[in-house]
């Protein structure tokens, strides 16, 4: 394998089991724990963007609610 | 195709219904709810904005962006800003009817002009500048035409709602989920999400200050902050009511309508129709004045050509962005912006230069042998960053293959190494043909006698004649010097000679050229027949060249 200089082109890649030193089952293993996680982490996210969503709308709804309450009070009183 | 036009033309419904009866609409409403309901602005604005964000997150429903923008400091000042110009136009509305409004909030293109060129160094082009030029004078006749007494207080709060309106501008460019909503996701539910936690954020933010404000005023005769509610104000039901109803049914549809459109139909577009906006208030401020009871006779000849005006600058600048705009589309059709891929982008100004090089800097030609427009090439270099790479790479490619590193820079016509492999595989496929080695004579002396251009125009000339009279399937190259050779296939070998003939008969004929001067040479023809003379190219080269030079030994 020629020396690698800071041209990329003249410098191939080595392949991923040389790169970690690890054998092609550990690899897979590692990319579907990988996966796993991001799927996990997108689904919390998910989780956590409906519960910001809901506790918006709330706190929305009650602040017109609250100033319509004022305007009833306003207007009865 | 059809489902894009159809979107396209929902996207057009969306931005006129959105511009011609809501925003028209809002601003009558907002004249009436300040002249004849009395609303407090501050609370009518809070109100206002709580019942559209309301709308607009239960519109958007759960998704991205929601901590970025409640995280985001700049929310906080784009909302500051976007309350501060809604609160200090529900002000103007006591002095000045709605259309006059409209106007007046166009002090707003001056001073964003002048901000983004002297303090971001953006240059306007002309057509902005005259644009701009002529919504100011526009702006002017309609502050010329308020009634000297107001005057005072008007044009304050005109040049405040102006800075205010700039201002927006400004920080919606900079404030990350906006930008993020309106470029990246580009999708128009993630910007209602992104506005309706704007406005909710600054809504409460607005309720709790002046509330705290108003409970300390509690027992003043007058607010000691002025502009401020008292604490009376936060109930008042016409301010709070008027203020729901129109966040309700005005201003959500109206943001929901200007993002769907401007998805649709894109930003520049929706802008266009976005500077009707003076002529749609004036037709509701008209239309609803028999049930607002708000006089339109303010309204003078001269506001009236101050909505010409402004609606004309406000057609040049948005229809000179929209131009900028499809230029920029037609530049991301051949270029692309690739600093993840250094490689690509070597390549493709390599190809650049190397062809520049090959056509003597004459960017026409070299853009013409690549198959790209002429701007295409000054993109990338114009490129200092080094980030811009040709998109469809393999075509340029193969183009920069075919017509440039295997042509002749000079005469156009195929080089010796694309001569030759062209040469070879049309030998494999054709089972006659012949090889014409050509030789100028007298070319010296129009080189000594007239200089380099000279001559360098009779070698195009003579490739021209060449490609003229030579069949349409020939290969022809200029081998160096004043040589030439070509092969033609399928053709006897009494045709080549008569062929041969013509030739020397054409090339013979005197060239008029650009420098004033006709110049007479001749040429020497030799002549291999395939496959009868060779079977391979080097053997046909050399035979006609033998030919050529026994030709030009018996003239001499």
């Amino acid at each position: 394998m020629p020396e690698p200089t800071s041209n990329r082109r003249l410098t191939p890649q080595k392949p991923t089991e040389e790169l970690y030193n690890l054998s092609k089952k550990e690899i897979a293993a590692f990319i579907e724990e990988e996966r796993r996680h991001d799927e996990l982490s997108r689904l919390n996210e998910v989780r956590q963007q409906k519960r910001v969503w809901v506790y918006s709308v709330v706190f929305a709804a009650s602040v017109n609610a609250l100033l319509i309450c004022f305007a009833l009070f306003g207007g009865t009183s | 195709m059809i489902a894009m036009n159809n979107a396209k033309t929902i996207g057009w419904i969306e931005g006129l219904v959105s511009v011609f009866i809501f925003l028209g609409i809002n601003q009558v409403v907002s004249r009436y709810c300040s002249v004849v309901l009395e609303v407090n602005p501050v609370v009518y604005s809070c109100a206002a904005f709580s019942a559209c964000a309301l709308m607009l997150i239960l519109f958007s429903g759960p998704g991205a962006l929601v901590k970025e923008t409640i995280r985001s400091v700049d929310t906080w000042t784009y909302g500051v800003v976007l309350m501060l110009s809604y609160v200090i136009g529900m002000i103007l509305y006591g002095y000045v009817t709605s259309t006059e409004l409209t106007m007046l909030q166009k002090v707003s293109v001056f001073m964003s002009f002048a901000g983004s060129w002297f303090f971001l160094g953006r240059k306007p082009d002309k057509y902005q500048l005259l644009g701009t030029l002529v919504i100011t004078v526009g702006v002017a006749t309609v502050a010329a035409d308020i009634l000297p007494e107001k005057r005072g207080l008007v044009y304050f709060l005109a040049v405040l709602y102006g800075a205010a309106q700039a201002a927006r501008i400004f920080i919606a460019e900079i404030h990350r989920p906006h930008t993020q909503a309106s470029t990246i996701v580009n999708d128009p539910r993630a910007r209602a999400r992104v506005i309706g936690f704007v406005m909710l954020v600054v809504s409460s933010m607005f309720l709790l200050v002046s509330g705290l404000v108003a409970f300390a005023q509690v027992g003043e005769a007058t607010p000691f902050i002025r502009g401020f509610p008292m604490l009376e104000d936060f109930s008042h039901p016409e301010s709070i009511f008027a203020g729901v109803l129109t966040g309700i049914f005005l201003i959500a549809p109206l943001r929901v309508l200007e993002f769907s459109s401007s998805q649709k139909i894109k930003t520049e577009n929706f802008i266009t129709i976005l500077t009707f906006m003076s002529v749609s208030t004036l037709f509701w401020e008209w239309a609803t004045a028999p049930i607002t009871g708000l006089s339109i006779k303010a309204i003078s000849g001269n506001d009236l050509i101050a909505l010409v005006l402004i609606t004309a600058g406000g057609l040049i600048t948005s229809l000179t962005r929209k131009l900028s705009a499809q230029k920029s589309d037609k530049l991301s059709e051949y270029l692309m912006v690739a600093p993840q891929n250094l490689e690509l982008v070597d390549d493709s100004r390599e190809i650049v230069a190397n062809t520049l090089e090959k056509f003597e800097m004459d960017i026409k030609k070299s853009a013409k042998a690549l198959g790209v427009p002429k701007w295409a090439l000054e993109a990338i270099l114009a490129d200092g960053d080094k980030v811009v790479a040709f998109k469809n790479f393999n075509e340029v490619s193969r183009r920069f293959r075919t017509h440039v590193s295997n042509r002749d820079g000079l005469t156009g016509l195929l080089n010796r190494g694309g001569f030759m492999v062209a040469f070879k595989k049309a030998l494999n496929t054709n089972k006659t043909g012949a090889v014409l080695y050509i030789d100028l004579d007298k070319f010296k002396p129009v080189n000594d006698t007239h200089g380099h251009d000279a001559g360098d125009e009779v070698l195009q000339r003579v490739a021209r004649r060449l490609e003229k009279h030579l069949p349409a399937a020939s290969l022809v190259t200029r081998m160096g010097g004043d040589e030439y050779c070509a092969f033609v296939p399928y053709i006897s070998s009494a045709e080549m000679h008569k062929l041969k003939t013509i030739l020397e008969r054409e090339l013979a004929q005197p060239y008029a050229l650009e420098q004033g001067v006709n110049v007479e040479i001749s040429a020497s023809i030799g002549t291999a027949h395939y496959p009868e003379e060779g079977k391979t190219p080097a053997d046909l080269i050399n035979s006609a060249d033998k030919g050529m030079y026994g030709v030009k030994h018996a003239d001499l």
